[in-house]
């Protein structure tokens, strides 16, 4: 409330009947004290006497009369500017019966518009100075606000946005939706992002869209609601995520192009296999054919061999090019055990070689978790063939490998556990294994655990080492299973808890 | 009296496909899917004129095959098959004792030529 209104009610002479607590503060005299005092003469100072006479009398006439502006002064002889008027009060008779003189106070007026005004400045210059955008619009969605930053973020000039609906700051579909948002908020007081912050997109003047980050908070004013909303832009942040994320598959790709190497030699075999089958019967068929004895019977079924090994051939080169391709990360649905067997497909060759006696565990009716196969099937193999050449390499008589898949409880995921009886890791801390350049193999590396690491830990799972008993390296990989269902997944939580 | 030529090699569809391009050259072929299997048709007495080995295999492998043959004083020739060119396995089969190598997959007239070799190196020697 700006000011004090200051009221004197006088007879039609003038002299004071009464005078409201403001104007005893202001005057510093009481209204006993200047009861029967002429009005003109107490309130205002010697240049003003006449005019207030003059409004006074014309007011006790009945007349309309116009506001005077002038000083006032205390009882101690301080001046102080006052506006003010004349009203005439009617009794119940309908004759005039007294004046009134209203008069505010310009100096608290003038004082509080000053502190207001310091405060906006101030409010201004913090604004202004912010590097994230700040905007405030009204319950019916328009912009009240757009700071400097927000400006900058935007590409608007604040006078381009202020009274216009805050939807044009953004892209289909935020902006067809977000009257209806606004709405239902007010209406349920259901919160989707008031309180919260989130990721969403903003649109700037020139039509870029570009990845923002919001938050939303909510002031009441006098009863109505006020939404203060702080933008971040986070395009720069998203360009280098999205780098990392490149740099990594270009990693994992790398991994996967050296340990292709070794596979090679495997499948080449595999390929030569059919082919050999394949040669096989059709130069005997030419011959038997230029023999000119053919029992068509035993050409139909050579002929099948023939298609059946082309298929197997093919299968072994869509294998390879699987695992070679460049990944981005790619993640679907899938059942891991499905990962366990292409796995030991690709290392067929090595472990017949190596006669390893290979066993599988995997329970029915597994849940699919979202995994990028390729790579998941990239890590069961770098922890099988390790395996195979530590069991190799010490020799070890009957090898065995075990590859038991489980469904954990608590925390919800699928486990799979690489169980060997080589020679196991000795003393060193399982955890080692896993540093990148860590091997005790001549020609090795050291990059096939820590590429498993970096794989599992971009799927939200864990990798670790253990010994076996009785001998032999147990490596277990863990991934989780709320990853599968995405939002479902926490919404199925959400559910539970509720 | 054809000549016989036993195939030794795990991989099935190669067996067959090898013993059918064997007959249409006029051999005859029995094929067998471990070198133990072909121990135990040898132990029966049965003699092939020249045997087709592979390398690769679980178990007992074609370089384990022929140190076996030699340590039991058996003399058969063996023409080696194998996938992989120049591995440490064909070198332990050649200082074994054999003279042909054929890599897969190979062609007929390849097959054919090793073959008669390998017979008139056996009736020469
Ligand atoms: N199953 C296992 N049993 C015993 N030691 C193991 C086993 N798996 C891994 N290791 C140890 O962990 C080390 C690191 O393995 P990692 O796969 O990271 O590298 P590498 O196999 O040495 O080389 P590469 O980069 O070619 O895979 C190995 O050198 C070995 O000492
Ligand atoms: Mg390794």
């Amino acid at each position: 409330m700006p000011g004090k209104v200051l009221v004197a009610i006088a007879e039609l002479g003038g002299e004071i009947l009464s005078l409201n607590h403001h104007c005893e503060a202001a005057i510093g005299l009481s209204s006993s004290a200047a009861l029967g005092q002429l009005v003109w003469t107490l309130l205002p100072t010697a240049e003003f006497v006449e005019t207030m006479r003059d409004g006074c009398r014309a007011a006790a006439d009945g007349k309309d009369v116009a506001d005077h502006s002038g000083k006032w002064q205390t009882n101690h002889g301080a001046r102080f500017a006052v506006d003010w008027g004349y009203h005439g009060i009617r009794g119940a008779s309908g004759t005039m019966g007294a004046i009134v003189v209203t008069g505010y106070d310009l100096g608290a007026v003038r004082r509080v518009q000053g502190e207001a005004r310091e405060m906006l400045d101030r409010y201004q210059s913090i604004l202004d100075t912010a590097v994230d955008g700040i905007l405030t619009i009204g319950e019916d969605g328009l912009i009240k606000s757009f700071n400097r930053a927000a400006e900058r973020i935007f590409g608007y000039r604040a006078v381009e946005v202020l009274g216009r609906n805050v939807s044009m700051l953004m892209p289909q579909p935020y902006r067809a939706e977000h009257d209806d948002y606004l709405h239902n908020y007010l209406n349920s007081r259901r919160k989707k992002i008031i309180g919260l912050g989130r990721e969403v997109e903003g649109l700037r003047k020139d039509g870029t869209v570009f990845p923002l980050e919001l938050s939303v908070g909510e002031v009441t004013v006098s009863g109505g609601h006020v939404f203060t909303g702080i933008i971040r832009d986070i395009t720069d942040r998203k360009q280098v995520e999205s780098e990392a994320r490149r740099h990594q598959d270009d990693l994992a790709h790398l991994a996967r192009v050296h340990s292709m190497g070794d596979l090679a030699a495997g499948l080449a075999h595999e390929i030569n296999q059919p082919l050999t089958a394949i040669l096989g019967h059709a130069r005997a068929w030419v011959r038997m054919l230029d023999a000119g004895n053919p029992d068509l019977i035993s050409l139909r079924d050579s002929m099948e061999k023939i298609a059946h090994q082309g298929e197997r051939a093919a299968e072994v080169i869509r294998r390879l090019r699987k695992y070679v391709e460049r990944g981005e990360m790619e993640r679907q649905p899938s059942d891991l055990s499905a990962s366990v067997s292409e796995a030991l497909d690709l290392l067929q060759h090595e472990l017949k070689v190596e006669g390893v006696h290979v066993m599988v565990k995997s329970p029915a009716g597994q849940p699919e978790i979202l995994i990028d196969r390729v790579q998941i099937e990239q890590v069961l193999v770098n922890l099988v063939r390790n395996a195979i050449q530590a069991m190799t390499e010490a020799h070890i008589p009957s090898p065995e490998l075990e590859l038991v898949t489980v469904v954990t409880e608590t925390p919800c995921g699928v486990c799979v556990s690489v169980r060997d009886n080589g020679p196991g890791f000795g003393a060193t801390a399982p955890d080692q294994l896993f540093a990148p350049f860590f091997t005790t193999k001549q020609d090795g590396l050291g990059q096939g655990l820590s590429s498993c690491r970096r794989i599992v830990d971009a799927h939200g799972g864990r990798i670790w080492a253990e010994p076996n008993r009785p001998r032999g390296a147990v490596f277990s990989l863990w991934l989780p299973l709320s990853q599968a269902q995405g939002g479902g997944g926490l919404r199925e939580v959400t559910r539970l808890g509720a | 009296m054809p000549r016989v030529i036993h195939i030794v090699d795990d991989d099935e569809p190669v067996r067959t496909a090898l013993s059918l391009l064997l007959r249409s050259f006029g051999w005859q072929a029995s094929a067998f899917g471990s070198a133990r299997a072909f121990l135990e048709s040898l132990r029966q007495g049965d003699m092939p004129d020249c045997l087709l080995l592979d390398l690769n295999m679980p178990g007992m492998n074609g370089a384990e095959l022929m140190e076996a043959l030699a340590s039991m004083r058996v003399w058969v020739p063996v023409i080696i098959m194998t996938g992989q060119r120049d591995s440490p396995l064909e070198a332990r089969a050649r200082r074994a004792g054999a003279r042909e190598v054929l890599n897969k997959p190979f062609g007929d007239e390849e097959l054919k030529a090793s073959i008669e070799r390998a017979l008139a190196n056996a009736g020469g020697g």
